[in-house]
This record gives structure tokens, C-alpha cells and sequence, in this order.
């Protein structure tokens, strides 16, 4: 098949699988509405891998003009290049295996073919998203990924305690992307005001033959596009949705909170690096966004007690470390990185599925402990996942992580020593997370332990498939140490704009040796610190009401949505009633009322003239006579 | 003359016909006329100007009677036409549909509104701007809500009133034009003064009908009483009159006076987009957010259509369409919400997506549509119009964009507040056909401007070339 | 002249016939008389010619159509007030004569030549009816609306004749067009012109009711039966503003510095004196009084010059007839309908739902209040819009307050149609059930109303 028929049905399946699901859904067997999801997805990803087996150059796929007024045309139109065929095979290839998860762990759910719509509308808005030649149809995409992510994180709406809540937090996640959401528009805007196109080609091959606007504008139009990043992938200020988030049914936190919606903000950088490369002070922004985000999620995480939520700020912090990245121009070790991270946070994610179907939906880690006996395969894949953020040598995590620290030794040693701060946390919190949930005795309640079990096949499976990718995944760009090529950066190099005119810092061999010696100590380390806290010592987390200082501070998420609560809802909701009450009731409602009754009143004085008495009349009549001489005398 | 005949034989028809059959005169006619503008459609070549109805002679007053459409007016006819038959689909399962006075009213008024449309004279279009008021005002008085009389005194007062001013500006011009032909008073070159004044007659009769913030206190309230019908003929295609006019008439007969009128209207429009959506945010009056939310998005329109380029035009018209489906889809919503609830109050709704989830889908997609989400009409529309307005001084371009914010804040409180949570009642029933029919029906549109929007910029740019053109070439004659 | 001639006989007949206590053929009479009358003129429209000739009285072109406007609504008042007329069979006759006679006075008055024959037709027209708002012998209300329209009309009778007496001081003469030479080359100038003119002008405005001579018209209209003040409000303001504006354009045209800016001022007064009194009012006829002082105002707009040429006049004349017929037709719309109801105190409140009651009604009602309120189509806008557009060349101002004028004036006009349509039915109120007759009228004058401005424009 063409490369273009192979990329059409690509984007078709999924809008096919949603739409079948959509209208008749509700009448069939759920294993059908399950199976119709997932065979998209995995006949997409293998799609996918033919794509990737035959396309060496950027391919361009018109579909039809949206709008074209005079000067303004809007095209419709695919591209597919390196980047793009790198997300499509983690977005389909993920993507399926989530699906198959799902159709275990939603059994039980009545919107069960509801769900599989969602999920396949998703893929579909996420593939328009990372194939689209243009940043319109990246806002297309980026839209609609931000609407199936509303409709999953509110997916349980109507559940008696925490519907509403559902709900709030989807609505959240909605607003606060529609923040970035806006940044990115106006970067559309000036975009076209400057370059009077918005084909990734054309703005990018204008800026590398050297047509440059203004320094401004170029800060302008990128640090709007990182705006529009922070909403999508969660980095101060936006970041506060993407816990909350955690309210959607576990598979959506893996899918769409973890390994690929909320990578879109890093793909739009990359995909706008020409932009970006001649912006430093948007790097320079991007930077200590990226750092500031990583480190605090990294605390944050430190004594969260749900389970998911640890995972969320895990989240956030691990993006944070990945715009750390792209802020010093290292975007394919950022994609490296989202890569591996694709791999080991939704096996984590699926894991923590799994260990949440076990116990009946409890998501406290401290009623859990102990479970290794009773999940082993979810165990054991939890553990790999685990490793693998650690950054324990040789797994992915530890490959790509480490290009990251090259490039931030490479600029900064500053930059450097927190970023290993960051990481060292992250292997902290994730082993306490590890040790918690399954080493140690079980401290839930006897009717849960009684009815612990491994999950079926169909969530399993993923959970190994995920494990072997967290294991080996780190072979995609191999540092030359270890005899690899760095084949990552060349396939990217290749076919992408601009990747390959971009310097990639790459470390001599002693450097790298060093900075992975350093980096094995600290995850080594963080190992053995949680492994005495929290299995020799076999402390259990206290309940918050104890925490003190730090731990408390952390607990608490830093108040970060205390003080938006209190700098932006609350205000806006007063002057909201203000305006109705003030400026709405009170004066322009009264405004119109004086008019009327100014009328009103003149109309009684008025009135009053009118006696019934005929001499009165008379009167008047004379008055008017008199009136009229006296105007006569008076003028003439 | 079909365009005008049908509605108002099937509304002669309506007022006759026996009880039990009216509501589907009504619907047939509505039905009748979409054909009719359907075959004016299929004929219409872009860029033509079709001359429906010229006798020729001028009264001693200068009234010529003509009328005709070019692009832009066929697409509103065809707006109106659809938006009718919706708005008497979406009825037609309640009580209202079978009152012959109702059906009768709503034809009335599809027939002034395509006079509206079509007028090519000035005393015309003055004529069946003023003629659709008296439907309306009935179909609301008659069929509201109890405590509905105060605020429709007002709402007609004020109207009225608006229409004066307008009434005026129109004698002004006819002071220096042959007569009120279109293309007389097109040709009219005035002062700058005359030009402000005649200007600003048109203004306020069309920012009272829009309603444009600080003119719309009579918006709220008679939205939220009137019957869902007369919202939504309010909403959908009442204010759309008054945005054409501002297409067709206010700009193009006193362009002189752009210059000074531009930038207060567009700031009109964006103090009023934030301030009803910063309303809406906290109202509990389902009704009334919508209300609050409609006076946001057509703030928007109203500022976008003053920078009068072919961009922003076309862009106007799209969200002017969308506009108006949504605006269907929202109170057909609402209506039914305060129909089978028996409240308008949000706070006492909830739930009702797990008893009704056909509705909870559909209230859904209409939600959706009514924040612009991609692949929907609004998502073309506001996209354009930000952009130009983005064009016109970057602060307010942003101040502008706050309304993706807020629209989804209000929206979806409004959705959450009456869908979401436990069902605190027994049972609630889902939707009718009709129901079903008017929701997809709209959804398919907006989802069809939304993807291929260029289907309608093809339609009307021509037109809308001669319209720009001609305001251009008046501009540069007088210094 | 013909005309004149067959309409006064008919009132002759009438009032014989009535001898024979048969209603239906005094009616009968009547209406084939005025029939005639109006064909007779309609024929003469574009070849006008006198049987008879006489001086003092001329038809041509726009006398003629404002004679024929004037009939046809004295024949709409006669056939829809058939059902109060013909209630005491013995004095349907007399006043069916008597609104014959006074059509006889109002055609003098259009086709007058002579301040001699307009006086004449003053007379004849405005004592029938002070008989006739009498005519409700058991409500007081109804004497007394006739004495006071008695009362206040003899003085503005004197005025008028007193005016007369200073013109004729200064022009030597009572004829139309030797005034108008005298003034135009200068013969006659000075006070004794001026202080004429002015008495004269009070004295109309007594008569079309404007401020401040415009006091008796609430207490009249509201006493008098309904269809007298639908003849009240629709012939004699006709025939008055007619004459009005025939001896101010024409023969005083010349010598308008004398009396422009006192009538601009009056005009004003006037509109907001009507429209502001009529907001409080809670009786319906009140409101049309009210009413009908606010359309005087506006109707002066077209009576103050626009320009010194002739055309202009003409087209003047042209425009306030299409006023009149826009009002004329609607006050005896709502005139005729409010005798279907029954409700004697003519409280507002009485009407509640009315038209909700009979859809009919309140469909002929609808046309009736909105051209009343100059709402389009109908012919009351029209004719509203051509006063303003008109009167717009020389005073834009005077027309900005006008047009804020019919602002305040829907107010009052919506709250009648409010009551009026309201669909909470009140139990008190009894369904209108007009007769054939009424019917008919109704509905020749929502043709007119609709039809009226589109076919005759």
C-alpha cells in the first residue's frame, strides 16, 4: 500500500471503531464493543510499523482546503516524517495495548462501549494532532484530545459520592488547557501575521533560509506555543489538572494522562524547533519552567498516599525534566525520553490498574502492602516499571534519562546537580511507592484480602509486553559506550525539519561513563535508602494529620491549589456576582428604569393639568390667546 | 415571491386549520419553504444579485419596494428557513405546537424575517424589521412564563425604541439619496458628521437587538421567560437581523463614518464578550446563563464584523450560523430541562444524564459545539474572528480570546451542574424523536460547516466582494 | 358640489324615513346615498367639473380626495355605529341625518374658497356633533361631554370669527385667494394681519385638538358614545387639519414668519402634553383622546412649510392625507371594536383578553392599535413616516421629537394591546361579538390598513 492510503486508514480505523461503538454500542456484547476497539488499534499499529518499515523521506498527504480566502489558506493536509511516524507507533502501539487492558478492566462497567467511543475518538484527535503538516490541524488535534480527556476524566459523572468531583476535575483539566489552548491561538495568529502561513515546512524553511523576523516576534510567537505546551503537558502554571485528573477510570491516566496526550506539548516543541533554536530566551524560559516543575512535582510526589496520584506528579515531574531538555536544545533526547517514558509510566499506570481492580477500587496505598504474593506478574512488571523511572542501569529509563543529564552537564553544572535532585526523588518516591504497596504485610480489611487476584490475560499481557519495552526500550538510541549509533537521532535527524540541523550534544566516552556512574549511585541509592525506610523499618505512611514541616508542605501539594483558589477562582467568581449585582441590577437595570420613570413622572405632572372643570378650560384657552399676542407683540 | 408566499399562506393555513392538524401545518410549511430556498440555492450562482421583486415605480416618497438577495441574504434566508423548521420540529411534541395562533406566529414571523433578509430598499427592510417584533412579542406574551409581562413591556419598549433611531437615520439619508433603493442609498456620499449621526441611528437600533452590553437589560429576563420557542427564535434568528444589518446596511450606507465607529463598537463587543460570560459564570438560571453566554458570543460577532473584511465577513457569517443552531440545540436543552423538571434553578437539577442519557449525549455535543471545539462550525468561526480581531490591536485580540476560558466555564457548569452527580429523581424522560431529529440535525450541520467550512465562504465571497468594494469606493471619493 | 348636494338630501330623506320607525331603511338610505356621493366624486377625480357653481366652494384634485375620505369614513362610522343608533328606533333617523348633515359641514370645510363658507362649514359640521355627544341620554357623562364641547366650541367659534374680522381688516376681502394675493404682494401687513392669523390658528387648534386648546377633548371623547368619538377623532380632525393646513400653506404661505415658530413650539407641546397624559390613563377612550392630541402633534409637522414652492405643498397635502387615512381607519378599527365589547365603565381592565376571546377581534385589533402606533406594514406608519421624512428637510429636530414621542407613545399603546391580547382569561370579560355590519367595516378597514399604503401609494 501507498504511504498515503497506509496513513488514511490509519486515521480512519479509530473514527471507524468509535463510530461503530458510538451508534450501536449500547446493543451489542461488550466483548464485541471491546473487540472492535482494540482490533483498530492493533490493526493501526501494525499499519503504523508498515509506515515506519517503508517511509524514509517526509511524505505529504493533502486532503482538502478548509479555508481559503484570498491570502488565507488552511489546509487539510497530512505529513508524515520521522517525528510523526515515531509518535504514531507510541501512540498506536500504546494506544492498542491500553485498549486490550481496558476491555479487562472496565468489565464491570455499564458505559463500557461508551468508553471504547471515547478512547477511539481520542486516538483519532491525537493522531490528527501528531500528523498534521500544519499547526492548524495540530489545533484541530490539540483541541480535541483536550475534549476526549474531559469526557474520560468525568467518565464516572453519575457515581453517587465522587460524580460531581468527576466532573470538577474534568472540567479543570478542560479550562486550564483551554488557557494554553489560547496561548497557542494567539501564536497561530502571530504566526500567520509573519509568516502568512501555518505549514510547518514553510515557516520553518523560511526561518532556516534565514528569513528571521524580529527578534520579539520570534519570542512572542514561541513562548505563546510554550504556553500552549504548559497547558497540555502540565508544567507551571498549568500543571494542577493533571492530578486531578487522576478521577478517570485507570487505563485514561495511562493512555491519555500519561503516555501520550500530555507528550503533545513536547511534540509541538520539537516539531518547532526552528522556532525555538532562535528564541534562547524562550529556552532560557523553557528551561526553569522545566527544571522548576520537575523538582517540585518530584516533592510533591514524596507523600502522596494514592496511588495514582504518585504517579500523576511522577508525571509532571518526569515532563518537567523533558523541558528541561528541549530548553537546552535537546529535542531528541527528548523524544528519547518520551519514548522510554511512553513504555514505563503507562506500564506503571496499567499496574496500578491492576493492583486497583485487585482491591476493589482502593486507591490508598496504606491499605495496601503485601500484595507481591497475590499479583505476582502485576508485581514483578510494576517492579521493572519502577527500575526503569529510577533509572536503574540498563533499563530505559536509565538511557534516556542520561542524554538528558549530558545535555544539562553540557550547559550548566548547576543545572545539572538539580536535575540529579530531581531524579534522585524520583527513585525515592517511586521505591517508597514499590515497597509500600508490595512488600510487607497487607493492612487492608479481610473481605478485600479474602477476594485479592491476579487480573486475566487481557491485562496482563499488556503489562508484560510494556515490561520487555521498559527493559530494552533504552536500545533506541544506544550511546556509542555501549557500542550503539544513537540511532534514534539519526532516524529523527533524517526525515525531520530542523532536527538535523540542530548540534545534539554528545558526550565523549569517559564523560558518559562518569555521569552513568553517578547516575546508577543515586538510583542505587534511593533504592537502598526507601528499601531500609520502608521494608526493614516497615514504617507505613501517617495519616496527614500527623505530617509536620516538609512532609506536611508535600502532603499538601505545596497549597498550589489553595492559592489559585484564592487568586483566581474566588476573584472571579466575586466579581462575577459583583457585576450581576452591581453593575448589572444596580445600575444599568436602574439606568433604563430612571428613563421610565422620568416619563412616568412627567406623565402624572402632566396630568394634573387636565381638571374636568370647564372654566379651567377656558382658562387655559385664554392663557394660550394671551400667549400667542404677547409671542406676536414680543417678535414683531 | 415563493420565498415570502409559502410562509405566509401556511400561516393564513395555521390560523384555519383544525386543531388536531396544525402542528403539522406548521412543520410543512417550515418544511415547504426549506425546499423552496433549496431550489433558490441550487440555481444561485455565486456572485449574482437576483431581483426578486421591482414594480418599477417610485412613490412620491421614494419607496421602491424592491426586493432581491445576493449570496449573503440567500445564505440568512436559508438560515431562517432551517432554523424555523427546527424550532417547529423541537416543538412539536409539546403543548405549544398545537395552538394554532403559535404555528400561525412562528410562519408570521419566518415571513418577516425573510423580508429581512431579501429587503433591497431601506423602508422595506424598516418595514419587516419592524413586522417580525409583533410575532415574536405574541408567541412570548401568550405562551411565557407566568411572571413574564414586565419584563416583555420593556423588551418590546426597547426594541422599539431602537427601531426609531434607526427610523431616523433612515430619513436622514433619504434627505440626500433619489429614493430608498438599495443602490441609491448605497451611492449616498455624506459628511463625516451626517455620516456619525446616521451611523450611530443604525447602532443603536442593531446594539439593542443584538443585544450589545450596556444595551442588553432586556435580554436576560425575556429570554428566560419567554416560551422555549420564542428563545429560541429570539436567539437564533431575531439578533441575526440586526448583525446582518450591520452587514448589509449600518457599514455600507455611512462607511465615512467607520473611522470613528469602528473602534467603539469593537470595544462594545469585547467589554461585552467578557462581561456577560463573566455573568453567565455565576448564574443559577439556566435560562438566563444562556442568555448571559448569547450576549458573549455575538459581542464577538458584532466587533468581528466591523473590521469588514472579506475574512472577518465570512467568518461572522459562519459563527452567525452557528451561532444560531447552537442556540437552538441550548434552550431546546434548557426547555426541556425546565420542562420535565419543572425548574430552572441549576442547583436543584443533577443527575439527569444517568436517567436521560440519549439527552445527556446530545445536550453534550451541543455543548461542545457552543465552546468551538474543533470540527465544529464555532470552532471556524471564532478562529477567524479572533484572528482578525488579533489583527486589529493584539490586547483586545487577547481580552477577546478570554472567551474560550470562560465559555467553558459556564457551559460545562451548566451541563455538570444539571447532568452530572446522583439522580435525585425517579425517573426522567429521555428524549422524543423530534427531539432526537432537531439535535442531530444539528449536530450534522455544525459538524459539516465545521470540517468544510469553504463550502460557505464559496457561496457568499463574491458577494461579499461587492460589498466590501463598495464601501471602499465610497470611502476614497469623499476626503 | 354634486356631491354635497346628494349627501345633504340624503341626510333629508333620513330623517323622513325615520318617520316610518324602520331602522334598516334609514341605513339603507344613508348608505346609498353616501355610496353615491363618493362615487360621484370618484368620477370627478381627474376631470373635476361643477353642476352647480358657487364661489364660495370649490372641488379639485386634493379637495376632492380628501371629500372622499371623509365620506368613506362617515359611512364606516354610520354602518358600525348601525347597533348604538338603531337602539331607540324612533331617533335612529336623527342621528344618522345628523352625522349626515355634519359630513355635509366637513366637505365645506375641505372645499371652501371663502372664509365665509369655511365658517359655514365649521358650523354645520361641529353642531351635530355636539348634539350627537349628547346623544347617550341616560349617562351624564354623555351630557356633559356635550355641554362641555358646547361650552369650549362656541368660544372657539368666537375666536375664530374674531380672527376673521382682523384678516378681513387687513386684506379687505374673505376670499381664499385674494387673502393670499394681498399678503403674498404686501398689501396687507402689519398687526391687524398678524393677530388674525393667530386667533385663527387658535381657534384650529381647538379644533384638531391641540395643546392648550386641547383640553376638552379628553372629557369628550371619553363621554361621548364610543362611535361619536370614532366620528370625532376620524372626520372632524380630518376635515379640520385639512382646512388647516389648505389656509396656512396656501393663503398664509406668504406670511409665515408670523406664525412658523409659534406653531413649531405648539406642535411640540402638543406631542408631549398627548403622549405624557396618556401613559397614566386607565379608561380606553381617554387614551385615544390622548392619543389623538399626540397624532395632532405629529400632524403638524406637515403643516409648518418645508419649502416656499408649490410642489412641496401639494405633496404636503398628499402625505397628510395618507396620515389621516392611516389614523382614520385605525381609531374607527378600535372604535368599532370597543363597542363589541361590553363593558360600560370603558375601563381598560374591562377589555382584558378581549381579544384572546374572539381571535377575529384581536386580529383586527392587532392592525388597528399597531398602525395606530405606526408599527409596519401598516398604513399608520406610513403615513407617519412620510409627516417626518417630510417635515425632516426643515426642522430635523422637530422630527427627532416627534420620533421620541412615538417612543413614549408605544408605551401606552402596548399596555391597551397587552390587556387587550392577554391570554389569562378574565372570567368578567364577555367574548365581542360584533354584528354583520361591524364586521364588514372591520374588515374594509384592515384592507385598507394592510392593502391601503401599497396599492394607493
Amino acid at each position: 500500500m501507498a504511504i498515503d492510503k497506509l496513513i488514511l486508514t490509519i486515521l480512519a480505523l479509530p473514527l471507524i471503531g468509535a463510530l461503530i461503538n458510538g451508534t450501536m454500542g449500547k446493543s451489542l456484547p461488550k466483548i464485541v464493543v471491546g473487540s472492535i476497539a482494540t482490533g483498530v488499534m492493533f490493526v493501526a499499529f501494525a499499519l503504523a510499523v508498515l509506515v515506519f518499515n517503508s517511509n524514509h523521506e517526509a511524505t505529504f498527504i493533502h486532503l482538502f482546503k478548509v479555508i481559503h480566502l484570498d491570502d488565507l489558506e488552511l489546509n487539510a493536509r497530512l505529513q508524515v516524517d520521522g517525528l510523526s511516524t515515531l509518535m504514531l507507533l507510541i501512540v498506536t502501539g500504546v494506544g492498542s495495548l491500553i485498549h486490550l487492558f481496558s476491555m479487562g478492566y472496565m468489565k464491570e462497567d455499564e458505559g463500557y462501549y461508551k468508553f471504547f467511543t471515547y478512547l477511539n475518538l481520542f486516538i483519532f484527535a491525537m493522531l490528527i494532532l501528531i500528523l498534521g503538516s500544519n499547526y492548524f490541524m495540530l489545533f484541530f488535534g490539540w483541541e480535541g484530545v483536550g475534549i476526549c480527556s474531559y469526557l474520560l476524566i468525568g467518565f464516572h459523572y453519575s457515581d453517587k459520592e465522587k460524580g460531581m468531583l468527576n466532573g470538577i476535575a474534568a472540567r479543570k483539566a478542560f479550562i486550564m488547557n483551554r488557557i494554553g489552548d489560547l496561548g497557542l491561538l494567539i501564536a497561530l495568529f502571530l504566526m500567520l501575521m509573519q509568516f502568512g502561513t501555518l505549514e510547518y515546512n514553510e515557516v520553518g524553511n523560511a526561518i532556516l533560509a534565514g528569513d528571521l523576523p524580529s527578534g520579539w516576534m520570534l519570542f512572542g510567537i514561541t513562548l505563546c506555543l510554550f504556553i500552549g505546551a504548559t497547558g497540555k503537558s502540565a508544567q507551571i502554571p498549568l500543571f494542577t489538572w493533571l492530578p486531578d485528573a487522576m478521577a478517570g477510570p485507570t487505563p485514561v491516566s495511562a493512555l491519555i494522562h500519561a503516555a501520550t496526550m500530555v507528550t503533545a506539548g513536547i511534540f509541538l516543541v520539537v516539531r518547532s524547533n526552528f522556532l525555538f533554536e532562535h528564541a534562547p530566551q524562550t529556552q532560557e524560559i523553557i528551561l526553569y519552567i522545566g527544571l522548576a516543575t520537575s523538582l517540585m512535582a518530584a516533592f510533591m510526589a514524596m507523600r502522596q498516599n494514592d496511588i495514582k496520584k504518585v504517579l500523576a506528579y511522577s508525571t509532571v515531574s518526569q515532563l518537567g525534566f523533558i523541558f528541561v531538555s528541549l530548553g537546552m536544545g535537546g529535542y531528541v533526547a527528548a523524544m528519547f525520553h518520551v519514548t522510554t517514558h511512553a513504555f514505563f509510566k503507562a506500564l506503571l499506570f496499567l499496574g496500578s490498574g491492576s493492583v486497583i481492580h485487585a482491591m476493589h477500587h482502593e486507591q490508598d496505598i496504606r491499605k495496601m502492602g503485601g500484595l507481591k504474593k497475590y499479583i505476582p506478574i502485576t508485581h514483578i512488571t510494576f517492579l521493572i516499571g519502577t527500575c526503569a523511572i529510577a533509572g536503574l542501569p540498563f533499563l530505559s529509563g536509565f538511557f534516556s534519562k542520561d542524554e538528558i543529564l549530558a545535555h544539562a552537564l553540557h550547559h550548566n553544572v548547576v543545572i545539572y546537580v538539580i536535575m540529579a535532585i530531581s531524579a534522585l526523588l524520583t527513585a525515592i518516591y517511586m521505591f517508597r511507592l514499590y515497597f509500600v504497596v508490595f512488600q510487607g504485610e497487607f493492612r487492608g480489611d479481610d473481605h478485600t484480602k479474602h477476594h485479592l487476584h491476579e487480573s486475566p490475560l487481557n491485562m496482563t499481557l499488556p503489562l508484560i509486553i510494556l515490561a520487555v519495552l521498559s527493559l530494552i526500550g533504552g536500545l533506541l538510541n544506544v550511546p556509542s559506550l555501549f557500542g550503539g549509533n544513537h540511532w534514534l537521532t539519526h532516524y529523527l535527524g533524517h526525515s525531520t525539519l530542523g532536527l538535523n540541523k540542530v548540534a545534539e550534544v554528545h558526550l565523549g566516552d569517559s564523560q558518559t561513563m562518569m555521569l552513568m556512574g553517578v547516575a546508577s549511585v543515586l538510583a542505587l541509592g534511593a533504592l537502598f535508602f526507601a528499601f531500609v525506610k520502608f521494608v526493614k523499618n516497615n514504617s507505613v505512611p501517617e495519616s496527614d494529620e500527623q505530617l509536620t514541616g516538609w512532609a506536611k508542605l508535600s502532603a499538601n501539594k505545596l497549597y498550589i491549589d489553595e492559592l489559585y483558589n484564592a487568586l483566581f477562582v474566588k476573584p472571579i467568581e466575586w466579581i462575577s456576582a459583583a457585576l450581576h449585582r452591581f453593575v448589572e441590577m444596580l445600575f444599568l437595570n436602574r439606568l433604563i428604569d430612571g428613563f421610565t420613570m422620568v416619563i412616568d413622572l412627567s406623565g402624572q405632572l402632566v396630568r394634573k393639568w387636565q381638571t374636568g372643570i370647564v372654566s379651567s378650560y377656558l382658562f387655559w384657552m385664554v392663557t394660550g390667546i394671551v400667549g400667542l399676542m404677547v409671542y406676536y407683540i414680543v417678535k414683531f | 415571491m415563493d420565498l415570502y408566499l409559502i410562509p405566509l399562506a401556511f400561516s393564513l393555513l395555521a390560523a384555519l386549520a383544525p386543531a388536531n392538524l396544525v402542528r403539522y401545518v406548521g412543520l410543512t410549511g417550515a418544511l415547504a419553504s426549506l425546499v423552496s430556498v433549496g431550489v433558490h440555492g441550487a440555481y444561485y450562482m455565486s456572485g449574482w444579485s437576483v431581483v426578486l421583486f421591482e414594480p418599477g415605480q417610485v412613490t412620491t416618497f421614494g419607496l421602491t419596494f424592491k426586493m432581491g438577495y445576493d449570496g449573503i441574504s440567500l445564505l440568512m434566508v436559508a438560515l431562517v428557513n432551517v432554523v424555523t423548521t427546527l424550532i417547529l420540529l423541537s416543538n412539536l411534541n409539546r403543548e405549544t405546537a398545537s395552538l394554532k395562533g403559535f404555528n400561525a406566529l412562528v410562519m408570521l414571523m419566518q415571513f418577516g424575517l425573510i423580508g429581512v433578509f431579501t429587503a433591497m430598499d431601506g423602508i422595506m427592510f424598516y418595514v419587516f424589521w419592524e413586522l417580525t417584533l409583533i410575532p415574536i412579542f405574541l408567541i412570548a406574551y401568550w405562551y411565557g412564563a407566568p411572571e413574564r409581562k414586565p419584563a416583555l413591556l420593556k423588551f418590546f419598549i426597547y426594541t422599539f425604541v431602537g427601531s426609531l433611531a434607526m427610523l431616523l437615520s433612515l430619513i436622514a439619508l433619504g434627505n440626500y439619496a433619489d429614493n430608498y433603493s438599495y443602490e441609491s442609498l448605497v451611492t449616498v456620499e455624506l459628511s463625516a458628521k451626517s455620516a456619525f449621526w446616521i451611523m450611530a441611528g443604525f447602532f443603536l437600533a442593531f446594539a439593542i437587538k443584538i443585544p450589545l452590553v450596556p444595551f442588553h437589560t432586556w435580554q436576560p429576563d425575556t429570554y428566560t421567560l419567554s416560551p422555549m420557542a420564542g428563545t429560541m427564535l429570539l436567539s437564533a434568528l431575531m439578533l441575526k437581523m440586526a448583525l446582518y444589518g450591520m452587514i448589509r446596511w449600518m457599514v455600507p450606507l455611512a462607511p465615512e463614518a467607520m473611522q470613528d465607529f469602528t473602534p467603539i463598537i469593537v470595544i462594545l463587543g469585547i467589554i461585552g464578550v467578557v462581561y456577560a460570560a463573566l455573568i453567565a459564570i455565576k448564574q443559577s438560571d439556566i435560562k438566563r446563563l444562556f442568555a448571559f453566554a448569547s450576549i458573549s458570543h455575538v459581542g464577538l460577532i458584532a466587533a468581528g464584523i466591523m473590521l469588514f473584511d472579506k475574512e472577518v465577513l465570512g467568518a461572522s457569517l459562519i459563527q452567525i450560523i452557528n451561532h444560531s443552531l447552537v442556540a437552538v440545540g441550548l434552550f431546546l436543552a434548557a426547555g426541556i430541562l425546565e420542562d420535565r423538571l419543572a425548574t430552572r434553578e441549576l442547583n436543584q437539577m443533577g443527575g439527569v444524564a444517568k436517567l436521560a442519557p440519549r439527552f445527556g449525549f446530545w445536550f453534550a455535543v451541543i455543548g461542545f459545539a457552543s465552546v468551538s471545539v474543533p470540527f465544529s462550525s464555532g470552532f471556524i468561526g471564532e478562529f477567524l474572528l479572533l484572528k482578525g480581531l488579533y489583527g486589529y490591536c493584539w490586547i483586545i485580540g487577547l481580552i477577546a480570546g478570554t472567551t474560550l476560558v470562560f465559555g467553558a466555564v459556564y457551559t460545562f457548569r451548566a451541563y455538570q451542574l444539571s447532568m452530572f452527580g446522583a439522580p435525585s429523581l425517579e425517573s426522567f424522560k429521555d428524549l422524543q424523536w423530534n427531539e432526537v431529529l432537531s439535535f442531530l440535525i444539528i449536530s450534522v450541520l455544525i459538524v459539516l460547516i465545521g470540517v468544510y467550512p469553504q463550502a460557505i465562504l464559496d457561496f457568499v465571497g463574491p458577494s461579499l466582494d461587492k460589498l466590501i468594494q463598495s464601501t471602499q469606493a465610497d470611502i476614497t471619493i469623499l476626503p | 358640489m354634486d356631491a354635497l348636494i346628494v349627501v345633504f338630501a340624503t341626510g333629508l330623506i333620513s330623517m323622513f324615513i325615520a318617520l316610518a320607525k324602520k331602522p334598516a331603511l334609514v341605513l339603507g338610505t344613508a348608505v346609498v346615498g353616501l355610496l353615491a356621493a363618493i362615487t360621484l366624486l370618484a368620477l370627478q377625480v381627474n376631470h373635476p367639473y361643477n353642476l352647480v357653481k358657487y364661489d364660495g366652494l370649490e372641488f379639485d384634485g386634493v379637495s376632492i380626495y380628501y371629500s372622499i375620505m371623509s365620506l368613506v369614513f362617515g359611512l364606516l362610522i354610520i354602518l358600525g355605529g348601525y347597533s348604538y343608533f338603531s337602539r331607540e328606533s324612533e331617533h335612529t333617523g336623527e342621528y344618522i341625518s345628523l352625522i349626515l348633515f355634519s359630513l355635509v359641514g366637513s366637505m365645506c370645510m375641505i372645499g371652501f374658497t371663502d372664509l365665509f363658507m369655511f365658517f359655514l362649514g365649521l358650523e354645520i359640521l361641529s353642531i351635530p356633533v355636539y348634539v350627537l355627544a349628547g346623544s347617550n341620554k341616560k349617562d351624564l357623562l354623555s351630557t356633559e361631554a356635550s355641554v362641555k364641547y358646547f361650552f369650549t366650541g362656541s368660544f372657539a367659534t368666537g375666536i375664530l370669527l374674531f380672527g376673521v374680522a382682523w384678516l378681513y381688516g387687513a386684506t379687505g376681502s374673505f376670499a381664499i385667494t385674494d387673502i393670499a394675493n394681498a399678503i403674498g404682494e404686501g398689501r396687507a401687513s402689519g398687526s391687524m394681519l398678524g393677530v388674525g392669523i393667530l386667533m385663527i390658528m387658535a381657534s384650529f387648534l381647538f379644533k384638531v385638538g391641540g395643546a392648550p386648546f386641547h383640553f376638552w377633548s379628553p372629557d369628550v371623547y371619553g363621554g361621548s358614545p364610543n362611535i361619536v368619538t370614532g366620528y370625532m377623532a376620524a372626520v372632524v380632525k380630518l376635515s379640520g387639519l385639512f382646512a388647516f393646513m389648505k389656509l396656512f400653506t396656501f393663503v398664509f404661505g406668504e406670511a409665515s414668519q408670523i406664525w412658523v415658530s409659534a406653531l413649531y413650539v405648539l406642535a411640540i407641546v402638543t406631542m408631549f402634553v398627548g403622549n405624557l397624559s396618556a401613559i397614566r390613563q386607565v379608561k380606553f377612550k381617554r387614551i385615544l383622546a390622548y392619543s389623538s392630541v399626540a397624532n395632532a402633534g405629529y400632524a403638524l409637522l406637515v403643516i409648518l412649510p418645508s419649502s416656499k414652492d408649490l410642489f412641496s405643498h401639494l405633496k404636503a397635502l398628499e402625505f397628510l392625507w395618507f396620515y389621516m387615512l392611516g389614523y382614520g381607519l385605525s381609531i374607527i378599527t378600535l372604535i368599532v371594536i370597543s363597542m363589541t365589547v361590553k363593558n360600560e365603565s370603558d375601563d381598560l381592565e374591562g377589555f382584558r383578553g378581549a381579544g384572546r376571546k374572539n381571535p377575529w377581534i384581536g386580529f383586527f385589533f392587532t392592525l388597528g392599535l399597531l398602525s395606530i402606533a405606526g408599527i409596519p406594514p401598516l398604513a399608520g406608519f406610513f403615513g407617519k413616516y412620510m409627516v417626518f421624512s417630510h417635515a425632516y428637510k426643515m426642522y430635523p429636530e422637530l422630527v427627532i421629537i416627534a420620533v421620541i414621542n412615538s417612543g413614549i407613545g408605544i408605551y401606552y399603546y402596548l399596555k391597551i394591546f397587552m390587556t387587550f391580547m392577554a391570554s389569562d382569561h378574565s372570567e368578567e370579560t364577555e367574548k365581542p361579538s360584533p354584528n354583520f355590519l361591524q364586521y364588514l367595516v372591520l374588515a374594509i378597514c384592515a384592507i385598507g390598513l394592510i392593502a391601503g399604503p401599497f396599492v394607493l401609494m
